[in-house]
């Protein structure tokens, strides 16, 4: 086999974080190599190191049969290598010729060329429109065409079918094999099965940075893919303890229809969402389908196009962010530092910004009652043994787990009924970790409900009652406790029927 | 820890002062290389006129009032990072509504402690409506703040200069320069106490303000985060309307005072000096405290005020103080983003 592209013995490693553990992985002439793995997996972080995106810490990278050391994305350009990424390259402003000339002062544009290209390999697009005015389709179109116009024999699509349509998607897939057997080398990197089974004539799995299987498609079932990917799970730590009873409903979601950020509606959901008081449920759904806007809907965050949201009976659908806080929802968001905090205030301040209108810290004269305000502040630290120097520190000094115990600390001190929970224990150690799901389930079971996101599979098996799996935006399958098996949940994550 | 946030609070001092050391430095270099002047000779004349001679330091006063109230407006203002520069205008509306007032009421007066009361009131609330365009712009079209109150500038110029102009309404016949009809008497405003007096109350209450309420901490959670404002529910509208008509307010009173008790009439040369962008200047120094707000107003007066006297004496044209005004703010800047750089320097040694 005729090795075009080779990455050997790769290591990286991110702040607390070991992102790429040994990894290998070769690239054949004319061959699509699919690089499968769920968020955070290290997909993107490899692709990025053959780019000259990130340097590796350990390891070597062959082109053509040579060592080389690929320092920056111009040095891949200049070996032939081109990335389409995630999020687009392209300038809006501009048409689409123009996108073509901004890669290269060099070589000269033939509209010819560029319309013979599109042809052959069934990629359309307008010439002359702005690119501002394209599809997400389109546009990842251009992008493709654009790299293989200009020659580049290696190239690395990062989830290019992300903020695709289906139709969008087969086009391009389509296009792909075609360029494929033309004699263009592909990495091909998704967490979407189907897509890899599809077009792919080699498979690497990465899961938590390290390679865990590598073969030929037809070598694995898709079943087994999953099983690779998603891994076994193993409920470590015991926090559940089977104990929960209440049929009063809570939260109720119906129809819900809100748009994602390039206005495509992110997510529409069909049935319903229910959570109940006492109860933890769990949102589980790989990243990008809709989650994220689910959760600001309900805050009140993102603008709700159709569909209703009932909280404790009553409609809450157009109510604003602060009478929702007010009503009694409380929020872990999945920013921590820029959402869930004011980075720039003290840890105290952090504490109270969601007290700042009630009376517990305003006295007659409406100015801040300052002793009430440290009363509160030195109580909660303690209680959620915050590590903080003192009240009065900037809360961007402290680190990922303490800041995520000062937006716990904040949302559980205000006693929600509902407290909706994105992601709150991502990047976190094992001890803060282990600390804040034990403070969720007894907040659940104590006193209001739980809606919880995490891309962590093991943790919402951990600590739901149910789950509910998102996909594409809607709600395709639901598991009660007693049904949890990493198995199904994985496979329905990855959009495919679930027999049981 | 503890020892790390003790640091940044050095750190913050030091490039304050390293920063001002550079631009003094800076400044020097120029009246000593290009204009053959002992720069320390330079410094003194500065210093001990506009502080140590009566008329200097009347001089030095007439420019701490109106540096302090639109400085105090803009450092709330640029907490919540709503960066209004249009200060010059929102003080022209507020002469302007001032003047107004005046001509109304002239023939009315019985107490005239009532009649500059309400004068002063006319002035704080031309100047709020004024800022309050830029305001309603921002939070309802998303208008950048610094470019519409950067024009509403030109236009509150431009349309006092046509009150007073040649064929302009309130332009004075007998007057050889483009101004207005003087206030009467009875309206002059020159006891410094009461100035003084303005001032205090001023600093105090957005003292207060600023660090006692909670519109205070809402300031600082929209200027530290916007995602995080949104995320507590802060209403954005009126929190930039409020700003708006706050700085716009202070900046009008200055404008009203500026009338009362220095200039007697409206002239095109009224804000010939640009006390707000000067204003800009003094807010920044101040770290947008309100406390420290009077000092950096005092330095900002005693350049200014040593800037005319040494123009007189040394024979260096007054625009010195502008060059180096401008030579400390845009080392302050560079200071300021090099600010984690030094930080790592000074806790490796």
């Amino acid at each position: 086999m005729d090795v075009v592209a080779g990455l050997y013995g790769i290591h990286k490693k991110f702040p607390g974080v070991k992102a790429l553990d040994d990894v290998t992985v070769e690239l054949n002439r004319g061959e699509i190599h699919a690089v499968l793995g769920e968020n955070g997996a290290g997909k993107t972080t490899l692709m990025n190191i053959l780019f000259g995106l990130t340097m590796p810490d350990k390891g070597s990278i062959r082109v053509y049969g040579k060592d080389v050391k690929i320092k920056s994305p111009s040095n891949a350009l200049k070996l032939g290598i081109g990335m389409v990424h995630q999020h687009f390259s392209l300038i809006p402003t501009l048409n689409v010729i123009e996108n073509f000339k901004i890669l290269s002062v060099e070589k000269k544009i033939d509209e010819n060329e560029i319309l013979e290209l599109e042809k052959r390999l069934n990629l359309h697009v307008d010439l002359n429109a702005k690119v501002g005015t394209l599809s997400a389709g389109e546009r990842q179109r251009l992008e493709v065409l654009r790299l293989l116009y200009f020659n580049f024999n290696i190239l690395i699509l990062d989830e290019p079918t992300s903020v695709l349509t289906p139709v969008e998607t087969d086009m391009l897939l389509k296009g792909l094999r075609k360029i494929a057997t033309e004699g263009k080398s592909i990495f091909f990197i998704s967490h979407k099965l189907n897509e890899v089974k599809y077009i792919s004539d080699r498979i690497t799995v990465l899961r938590r940075g390290k390679v865990v299987w590598s073969g030929y498609n037809d070598q694995a079932r898709v079943e087994d893919l999953v099983n690779y990917m998603i891994g076994s799970v193993s409920i470590s730590e015991k926090i559940h303890d089977g104990a929960y009873s209440s049929s009063e409903e809570l939260l109720k979601i119906e129809q819900l229809r809100v748009k994602g950020e390039r206005s495509n509606l992110a997510l529409k959901i069909n049935g319903s969402i229910v959570v109940n008081k006492n109860e933890i449920v769990g949102i589980a759904g790989v990243a990008g389908n809709g989650q994220l806007e689910l959760f600001d809907a309900i805050m009140g965050l993102k603008k709700i196009e159709k569909g209703r949201i009932f909280f404790k009976g009553k409609e809450i659908t157009h109510l604003s962010v602060r009478d929702r806080i007010k009503i009694g929802i409380g929020y872990i968001p999945e920013d921590r530092i820029k959402t869930g905090v004011a980075p720039d205030l003290s840890v105290k301040e952090n504490l109270l910004i969601k007290l700042l209108d009630s009376k517990t810290i305003i006295n007659k004269l409406g100015l801040l009652n300052e002793r009430k305000m440290n009363e509160i502040a030195e109580q909660l630290v303690k209680e959620f043994d915050i590590r903080t120097p003192s009240i009065n520190a900037p809360v961007k000094n402290l680190s990922g787990g303490n800041l995520q115990k000062v937006i716990l600390a904040r949302e559980i001190s205000l006693k929600p009924d509902l407290l909706l929970a994105y992601e709150p224990t991502k990047g976190l150690d094992v001890g803060a970790t282990f600390f804040i799901r034990t403070k969720l389930y007894e907040y659940a079971r104590n006193t209001g409900g739980v809606l919880i996101y995490s891309e962590d599979l093991e943790e919402l098996m951990q600590l739901c009652d149910r789950i509910y799996v998102i996909y594409k935006g809607d709600i395709v399958a639901q598991f009660n406790r007693e049904e949890f098996n990493e198995y199904n949940i994985g496979k329905a994550m990855v959009g495919l029927e679930v027999k049981r | 820890m503890l020892k790390e946030i003790n640091s940044d609070v050095i750190v913050d001092i030091l490039i304050y002062l390293m920063a001002f050391l550079v631009a003094i430095a800076l400044g020097a270099f120029f009246i000593w290389f290009l204009l053959k002047i002992n720069p320390f000779n330079a410094l003194s004349i500065i210093v001990s006129s506009s502080l140590f001679t009566p008329i200097g330091l009347s001089s030095t006063f007439e420019y701490l009032v109106p540096l302090t109230l639109i400085s105090l407006g803009l450092a709330i203002s640029y907490r919540a990072k709503y960066w209004n520069i249009g200060a010059d205008g929102q003080l022209i509306f507020g002469a302007i509504f001032a003047m107004q007032a005046i001509f109304s009421l002239k023939n009315y007066v019985i107490w005239p402690g009532l009649a500059v009361s309400f004068v002063i009131i006319m002035g704080i609330l031309g100047g709020a409506l004024y800022g309050l365009i830029p305001a309603i712009l921002k939070a309802k079209l998303n208008v950048n703040e610094v470019l519409s109150t950067l024009m509403l500038n030109f236009i509150a110029i431009y349309f006092m200069t046509w009150l007073v102009d040649v064929t302009g309404p309130w332009k004075d016949p007998y007057a050889a320069e483009l101004e207005s009809y003087p206030i009467p008497y009875k309206f002059y405003l020159e006891n410094p106490l009461i100035l003084l007096f303005i001032i205090i109350i001023s600093i105090f209450l957005i003292y207060q303000l600023a660090e006692k309420t909670s519109f205070g901490l809402y300031l600082k959670i929209l200027g530290s985060s916007k995602n995080t404002a949104d995320y507590i529910g802060l209403n954005k509208t009126l929190t930039y309307i409020y700003l708006g008509l706050i700085s716009g307010a202070l900046s009008g009173l200055a404008g009203a005072l500026q009338i009362l008790s220095i200039s007697h009439i409206l002239s095109s040369d009224f804000d010939s000096i640009y006390l707000g962008y000067l204003s800009i200047f003094s807010t920044w120094l101040s770290a947008l405290n309100p406390l420290y707000v009077v000092f950096s107003s005092l330095l900002m007066s005693v350049l200014i005020t040593g800037g005319y006297f040494m123009a007189g004496i040394a024979g260096v044209s007054q625009l010195f103080i502008y060059y180096f005004e401008g030579v400390t703010f845009v080392s302050m800047i560079i200071f300021q983003a090099l600010k984690h750089k030094f930080k790592k320097v000074i806790k490796n040694e």
